[in-house]
């Protein structure tokens, strides 16, 4: 039997319903700790309110980092809504940093920018990219503070531009589903919706580039993505 | 005489379920003594450290089909096919309704598959599925 020919819009179907699924999964676990917390808060004595209530309002934050979360794909997936500009990338790098200035402050991160380019694209997409990637390496530290080095260079399909870590690194038998939106590699110790390279990699990919990772050195990883030249560069 | 606490091992990386959970135990009046891995990975590396071990082996455990790194399904089917865990009861633990997701899960060898209910009430129900599994496996 013949294969199937993959059909994009079937294919964007599937996508959208394994979004869903997952989107309900996690949204549904946020909901049932909220409302077994709002039950438990009307039985409890005193000392156990402030336990209770404490899982309330982390259901309720849960569920804002979800929806949030889920907003920001939904933005991220259609390049149409995409405003493309000639502009100095590295105001976009600027951007990220000044939204995790809290974060840089509170595990004394390094972060190192190398000479950026000129490139065609959205301006706030591409500084939610960085913000995804550089609030990545802060996240997944390792035992040293972070220290982080963002660069580009010029190839035949255009700029490629890193991020590189020192952090605890990401074994190479999970890269295959770094990308599909909710799926963690950390449970709730490390907070998260499990969103934000799913958003990445929309956002590179509404740029018509890619994303990928490689092995960090001597830790860590480093994040490429590519994204084409402007006309004439 | 000191009461014989249930060991019970709880792959869970949703700490609000974590939390019902041990209530529902402690409701039940279940002694227990619960360890508990965060993604199925954690989980399959604590099996594989205490399969050799026999002063501390679990009763019972419950498994959540959705874990970070190695989901429910491939943890299952790793209990099922060792030496140490394979007559283990399982009781899988799931948002999903789906009938896929639960012919699965009993297929994999689960002795029941638990949909986590969003009211308390029956949440704690599972205090009572706990008991009533490792009564039905006692000899």
């Amino acid at each position: 039997m013949p294969a199937q020919e993959s059909h994009p819009e079937i294919e964007l179907l599937n996508e959208m319903q394994r979004f869903l699924r997952a989107a309900v999964h996690d949204l549904r676990a946020a909901q049932r700790r909220t409302g077994t917390a709002a039950e438990l808060l009307l039985q409890a004595g005193d000392q156990e309110r402030e336990a209770v209530a404490a899982q309330l309002l982390q259901g309720l934050s849960k569920t804002e980092e979800l929806l949030t979360g889920i907003g920001r794909y939904a933005t991220a997936l259609t390049p149409a809504s995409y405003a493309i500009h000639l502009f100095p990338s590295i105001s976009a790098v600027r951007f990220a940093l000044a939204h995790l200035e809290n974060e840089i402050r509170e595990t004394s991160a390094t972060i190192d920018v190398g000479d950026l380019p000129d490139i065609a694209g959205d301006r706030n997409r591409l500084a939610e990219l960085f913000e995804h990637l550089i609030g990545n390496a802060l996240k997944f530290r390792g035992p040293d503070p972070p220290a982080v080095e963002i660069g580009a260079r010029r190839t035949a399909e255009g700029w490629r531009f890193s991020v590189k870590d020192n952090g605890i690194g990401i074994a190479p038998k999970y890269r295959d589903r770094l990308f599909i939106p909710f799926r963690r590699l950390h449970g709730a110790e490390v907070p998260g919706a499990g969103l934000g390279l799913a958003i990445s990699q929309k956002i590179v990919a509404a740029h018509r580039g890619r994303i990928w990772i490689e092995d960090g050195s001597p830790s860590g990883v480093t994040f490429f993505f590519i994204l084409p030249a402007a006309d004439g560069d | 005489m000191t009461e014989q606490k249930i060991r019970i091992l709880l792959a869970e990386d949703n700490d609000g379920d974590v939390f019902l959970v041990r209530r529902a135990l402690e409701k039940r009046g279940l002694p227990h003594e619960l360890v508990v891995s965060h993604n199925g990975e954690e989980a399959l590396t604590w099996l594989d450290g205490h399969a050799e071990n026999t002063d501390w082996a679990p009763d019972l455990i419950l498994l959540d089909l959705n874990l970070p790194r190695i989901d429910g399904a491939q943890l299952l089917s790793h209990i099922r096919k060792s030496d140490s865990f394979s007559d283990t009861p399982v009781i899988v633990l799931t948002s999903s309704d789906s009938p896929k997701d639960r012919q699965m899960a009993l297929e994999l060898g689960a002795n029941l598959y638990f949909r986590k209910p969003t009211d308390l009430a029956s949440f704690m129900d599972l205090g009572r599925i706990v008991e009533e599994t490792l009564k039905s496996v006692v000899i």
